[in-house]
């Protein structure tokens, strides 16, 4: 690891657009470690820095699976094995009546399959980030549009990473301290 | 960044000659399918045939001449960069409704041929056993001719009433003489119009399609009809746009995203669908009374179950797994594939729904379906197709493809991220 007192190089820019040119500039020139803060989503600034590939999707698909195959077992046992009662002279394993139940299951798993391999993915809580070091990154939720490269990039220089900011011409390059 | 800025005009958005040849080609096809199916039903003499395919035909382009008039009313009151984009493909295509008014005629001409409700026997002792069969006499209070006929007549004429503001309004924007308190009467004007278009669908599909078994009733009918509709016309919106999204002038606006978001609108009525069909089903299952379950009975045996079964699979379990994916909701050549799908299945649908009635299960049902009812099924829907299709493409031929005076176009045509 490189002795490098700082987290990162920040710009600072006016418009998304800005914002997102700059990201797929230093994309293109073969930095990952970096992420865009802006004021809402902005799909494009996070398809530039080439962070759509996720697992969230996965851990989703899992959870909604496993809360199929639950709710359907839950009910097949229940009608079927524990307490089978006859109910109109249906058989007791009558699917199309386990069918809401089962559909419901799955959308309780997969929805805490979501907010929890999400929040386990993505590292929150976080109670301490370095980019809250620069000055003016509360108007990251404002008005602002902010791209960090942080130091831990192996083609990280605080030179060039600044020169490469620079051509892009932000309202501010800020060094963020850790 | 420098702003240009330039005045764009309809004339920037002048529809594609793609359109001219896609428009010849269907009157082509119209009109070769139309000979075929009246040489067949000539032929063969055919003529409670040719009503039967006639009507299924009528409900399935029904579909998506009120499935484009709601979205047209629905994008009004929602606004969105969807309804922009889709907006001259649904004046179009709801500018046919007085074509599907004529369509409509066989149908109120051949009522008694049609509906068992109309075939009211002439005979006293014939008449009351008709009467016993249907409980009561009442049900003649509501499914009488004249009554059938002034009730098609209402909703054509308030179709036509919406499509005819809808279109004036339309016009005057392109020529850039509106005012905000117009828009704001095509607003309130759309509000009101999709509760009449709900409430008009659900005596619609009660009066020409439910009828057709009198004893039987579903109150998700209606509901049923109406996602049909629109999914229907979602489909068609998704091909046509990512069509003519590959050449000029609507490349020029195109992103991927708005691909997605039609996507996901098409994924929600794949849902919604399944959801009423299915409600439908347990509710009559669960209770498994004699006068319900009849419906069921007859389209779950001799032939017509594979169809059930093919619709639970391919109209939702298959759709439904490909659009959860994003890849294939942001990739032209599958989201395509999936909306052509979905558009095939529609018609299977409209067909289980409304064909097992002319061939009931007691005996022999889809044993009495030849080669000659497959035939019509087959030739009616396209040769109605290719002529709704023709002045559907002359009316999008006529006009800009964008509404660029739109307050919120500006924005669409900025650059493409942001």
């Amino acid at each position: 690891m490189t002795a490098s007192a700082i987290y990162g190089l920040m710009a600072e820019f006016e418009t998304p657009t800005e914002l997102v040119e700059a990201a797929k500039g230093a994309y293109a020139a073969g930095y990952r470690k970096m992420d865009a803060y802006t004021p809402y989503p902005l799909e494009e600034a996070a398809e530039a820095i080439g962070a759509h590939h996720n697992r969230v999707s996965l851990v989703v698909l899992v959870g909604a699976m496993l809360g199929m195959v639950g709710g359907y077992s839950l009910e097949y046992w229940v009608s079927a094995v524990a307490y089978p009662i006859n109910v109109g002279g249906k058989p007791f394993h009558s699917w199309p009546a386990f069918i809401p139940v089962t559909f419901e299951c799955a959308v309780l798993g997969a929805c805490l399959a979501a907010v929890f391999g999400m929040l386990a993915l993505n590292g929150l809580p976080q109670p301490y980030h370095p980019v809250f070091n620069a000055p003016n990154f509360v108007r990251a939720s404002r008005d602002r549009f902010f791209l960090c490269i942080e130091s831990q990039d192996p083609r990280f220089s605080p030179s060039d990473t600044r020169k490469l900011l620079e051509s892009y011409k932000p309202e501010e390059i800020t060094e963020v301290p850790y | 960044m420098s702003q240009t800025l330039v005045r764009v005009t309809p004339k920037d958005f002048a529809p594609p000659s793609v359109i001219d040849r896609m428009r010849s080609r269907s009157l082509v096809i119209g009109v070769v399918f139309s000979v075929l199916t009246l040489g067949l039903t000539l032929g063969f003499g055919q003529w409670d045939l040719f009503l039967r395919s006639w009507l299924f035909s009528f409900m399935f382009w029904l579909g998506l001449t009120l499935g484009s008039l709601t979205l047209l009313m629905l994008q009004y009151t929602s606004g969105g960069n969807w309804g922009r984009l889709g907006r001259r493909i649904w004046e179009a295509g709801a500018a046919n409704w007085w074509l599907m008014f004529l369509f409509w005629l066989p149908i109120a001409i051949g009522v008694k041929h049609l509906y068992p409700w109309a075939k009211v026997p002439q005979d006293p002792a014939k008449l009351a056993e008709f009467m016993a069969h249907y409980g009561a006499d009442k049900i003649h209070y509501y499914l009488n001719v004249p009554f059938f006929w002034f009730r098609g007549l209402f909703y054509f004429a308030g179709w036509g009433i919406l499509c005819y503001f809808l279109k004036r309004w339309s016009v005057r924007e392109e020529a850039g003489t509106t005012t905000p308190a117009q828009f704001v009467f095509i607003q309130n004007l759309s509000g009101f119009g999709i509760v009449f278009y709900g409430a008009t669908i659900t005596f619609g599909s009660i009066d020409w399609t439910m009828s057709l078994y009198p004893e039987w009733w579903s109150t998700v009918w209606g509901m049923l009809f109406m996602v049909g509709q629109v999914l229907t016309t979602f489909c068609f919106t998704i091909w046509l746009f990512t069509r003519l999204s590959e050449i000029e002038p609507v490349s020029r606006i195109f992103k991927i995203d708005y691909l997605h978001d039609f996507g996901k609108l098409m994924f929600a009525f794949v849902v919604l669908w399944a959801y009423l069909s299915f409600s439908q089903w347990l509710i009559i299952w669960s209770g498994n009374m004699l006068s319900e379950i009849r419906w069921y009975i007859m389209r779950l045996q001799h032939g017509w179950q594979y169809f059930g079964t093919i619709l639970i699979f391919v109209h939702f379990v298959f759709p439904f797994a490909l659009l959860l994916s994003r890849n294939n909701k942001r990739s032209r050549q599958r989201i395509v594939a999936i909306a052509f799908l979905l558009l095939f299945m529609r018609l299977v649908d409209l067909f289980w729904l409304t064909a097992p009635n002319f061939y009931p299960g007691t005996d022999a049902g889809l044993n009495n379906f030849h080669l000659l009812d497959a035939a019509m099924y087959v030739i009616c829907p396209i040769a109605m197709g290719g002529i709704w299709l023709f002045f559907f493409y002359l009316q999008l031929s006529k006009r800009s493809l964008m509404p660029v005076n739109d307050p919120g176009f500006v924005e669409m045509l900025e650059s493409k991220h942001g």
